[in-house]
């Protein structure tokens, strides 16, 4: 399988470095509009193609699939130009800056015969794939509350780039950073309807700094999201989601997962299992940066040589797209909207 | 045969970093705020024989170093093991700020004539497409905070140690290996949380009896692709281990873990992470039983 990566940056040298070591699979091109960084990368790496251009690498390339790792505002256009040259994409979250742009991508692969994946990782992080297979079980009966919280410590003065700059990005905390509980509620409770929302500007000009939010989801729960990237006490990413049913409560979060049993009897809940993120690390075929970022190479290799769905290809991001730009629209008019054409 | 430390503190503690609860994690750090709690643990460590420790380059690695400088007894004792982390961080930051902000901010706290000094000798490397020579400069800054003491080892972080076995750029640890040994006087090291696949890489480079950093413990924990392939290339003793995250992020009992990670047979350096006295004298009694 041959790969192509558009932006070689932080994301999408990670990615290729855990694609080289999958069999079978090789990075053999990189377009990066840098060029310094694409002369830097020629000198120590001489045995990949480099590309100014992303037009140019497809029309040069026979590439069976592409990493595009750019800022979100290029997104569409690299992923558009792809799929018009028959090539499968891996799409960095979040899919679009725009819900206009996401839905032209996903019409424009009708009748494509190729296959998408955006870069929703922490469905990939251990303990949250833990808490999914013990929300499917049912063990917990039927859930009465989830609250979601994702932080943290980035921003704390305006800063300077295209995330920062409405126009470019689509938003900010929530569409670059809270984009990922939402992806993991959809992937915990399905379809959202409809959605309450508010955002704030604590430390940005142009975009909103925190976002509380109410996800009325298709199968009846109401899931609460509280989301910053202004929190000093979170160094690292903190995600954590708190679900409570009526027969046993879970909370799981980025490095553990409580299950709790309501005991009938005592009137109490009692704690039934517990892991901590090392009780779930199973060894992996190589990490770089975290387990969750080989998993989903893995992941992307398979339904690229199998032609298979993805979980979280073009179609369903675009959903997650929609519950964003409907959290925008429901704080701007203050009020709950739906979910239009799902 | 290299003279590195048999045990060596870590600095995880120190900036709130805990793989098993964020809470626990920024409790410490609230704690190592005062520079005085992070001196105490220096001298508890030196009262039960360690005098090496290890610091990654970090914003507020300054502070530290200075205060190490200040006190004759810590300066003249501690050998200093550093990992470089941060250069991944200047790929982002090139990419979002452009090369200029960057080198502006990575020059904060530096004199006048050093920040000509060095945007000079980088132009050089830039004109002569000495890429390299550009990765050597961004190396002189993240070891410049240690400048006076003694270092004994640097460690190429695991993150970026596993990025370069993920392109296999064995130019780029040859560049690091040398550079390192001939302008700092120093030992090269490498991290990786892929210790057997991180072998075949130094082999094909050439490199032979390194310094290799990387999790050892009965869990399995961080260990790729899993613990049985780990041990078995431990036991081909092709390079010298130090072993970390021997509990598991705190998920083993030390006495349990250290009995384990020295019935390998070839595992003589370990890094701890130790918070309190009391801490301090348990886990070094129960390692120095070994070690």
């Amino acid at each position: 399988m041959r790969v192509g990566i558009v932006g070689f940056g932080k994301m999408g040298m990670l990615h290729g470095a855990l694609l080289n070591k999958l069999e079978g699979v090789e990075v053999v091109a990189v377009a990066d509009t840098s060029k310094l960084m694409l002369i830097a990368f020629k000198s120590v790496l001489p045995k990949i193609k480099y590309f100014n251009s992303y037009e140019k690498m497809f029309s040069k390339c026979k590439l069976d699939a592409v990493i595009i790792a750019t800022p979100s505002f290029t997104h569409v256009p690299i992923a558009k130009s792809a799929i018009e040259n028959s090539i499968s994409v891996f799409i960095e979250k979040p899919l679009s800056s725009t819900l206009e742009q996401a839905v032209e991508l996903h019409n424009l692969l009708k009748g494509k015969d190729v296959v998408s994946m955006v870069g929703f990782c922490m469905r990939y992080i251990p303990t949250f794939i833990k808490g999914k297979e013990i929300l499917d079980s049912k063990k917990m009966g039927n859930i009465k509350k989830v609250n979601s919280q994702i932080y943290i410590a980035d921003v704390f003065e305006e800063q300077i780039g295209w995330r920062y700059n409405k126009t470019l990005s689509g938003g900010g905390v929530l569409i670059d950073f809270s984009v990922h509980m939402i992806d993991l509620l959809y992937y915990y409770f399905g379809q959202v309807k409809s959605v309450n929302g508010e955002i704030k500007s604590i430390y940005s000009k142009k975009v909103e700094d925190e976002v509380t939010a109410e996800l009325l989801f298709e199968n009846g729960v109401t899931a609460k999201l509280d989301s910053s990237w202004s929190k000093p006490e979170y160094r690292k990413t903190y995600a954590r989601i708190e679900i409570e049913g009526d027969k046993g409560k879970m909370v799981v979060s980025d490095q553990n997962l409580v299950l709790e049993m309501y005991d009938e009897n005592t009137k109490e809940y009692i704690i039934e299992s517990k892991w901590n993120y090392p009780d779930l690390y199973e060894g992996y075929y190589v990490d770089i940066g975290g387990p969750l970022y080989s998993t989903q190479m893995e992941l992307f290799v398979d339904i690229v040589k199998n032609k298979r769905k993805s979980d979280v290809d073009i179609e369903r991001s675009l959903h997650t797209q929609k519950i964003i730009d409907t959290i925008y629209k429901s704080a701007e008019q203050k009020k709950q909207i739906s979910i239009d054409g799902d | 045969m290299n003279n590195i430390d048999s045990i060596i503190l870590g600095d995880n503690q120190f900036f709130g970093v805990n793989h098993m609860s964020q809470d626990k994690g920024m409790q410490t750090y609230e704690k190592f705020k005062d520079l005085s709690e992070i001196k105490k643990v220096l001298y508890y460590a030196m009262d039960n024989g360690v005098k090496g420790v290890m610091f990654s380059t970090h914003p507020a690695i300054y502070s530290i170093t200075d205060m190490i400088r200040a006190d004759s007894v810590l300066k003249n004792n501690f050998s200093i093991y550093v990992n470089v982390p941060y250069i991944v961080k200047y790929i982002r930051m090139i990419s979002e700020m452009g090369a200029y902000n960057t080198v502006k901010s990575m020059l904060v706290g530096k004199t006048f004539v050093d920040k000509i000094k060095y945007i000079m000798h980088s132009g050089y490397n830039i004109v002569t497409n000495d890429y390299l020579g550009i990765t050597n400069r961004l190396i002189d800054v993240e070891l410049a905070p240690f400048h006076g003491l003694n270092i004994k080892a640097v460690f190429l972080h695991n993150v970026l140690s596993d990025l370069v076995l993920g392109y296999d750029m064995i130019d780029v640890l040859r560049n690091f290996d040398n550079y390192i040994s001939k302008k700092f006087g120093a030992m090269p090291a490498y991290g990786t949380l892929n210790y057997p696949m991180f072998c075949d890489l130094l082999d094909k480079a050439e490199i032979k009896k390194s310094i290799i950093m990387t999790a050892v413990n009965k869990k399995g924990f961080l260990m790729n692709p899993d613990r049985e392939a780990c041990e078995k290339k431990i036991k081909e003793d092709l390079h010298t281990v130090v072993a970390m995250a021997t509990l598991a992020s705190g998920s083993l009992a030390p006495e349990e873990a250290y009995e384990y990670l020295f019935s390998l047979g070839n595992i003589k350096h370990v890094i701890v992470g130790v918070s309190s006295q009391k801490h301090a004298d348990e886990t070094f009694k129960i390692i120095h039983k070994y070690l």
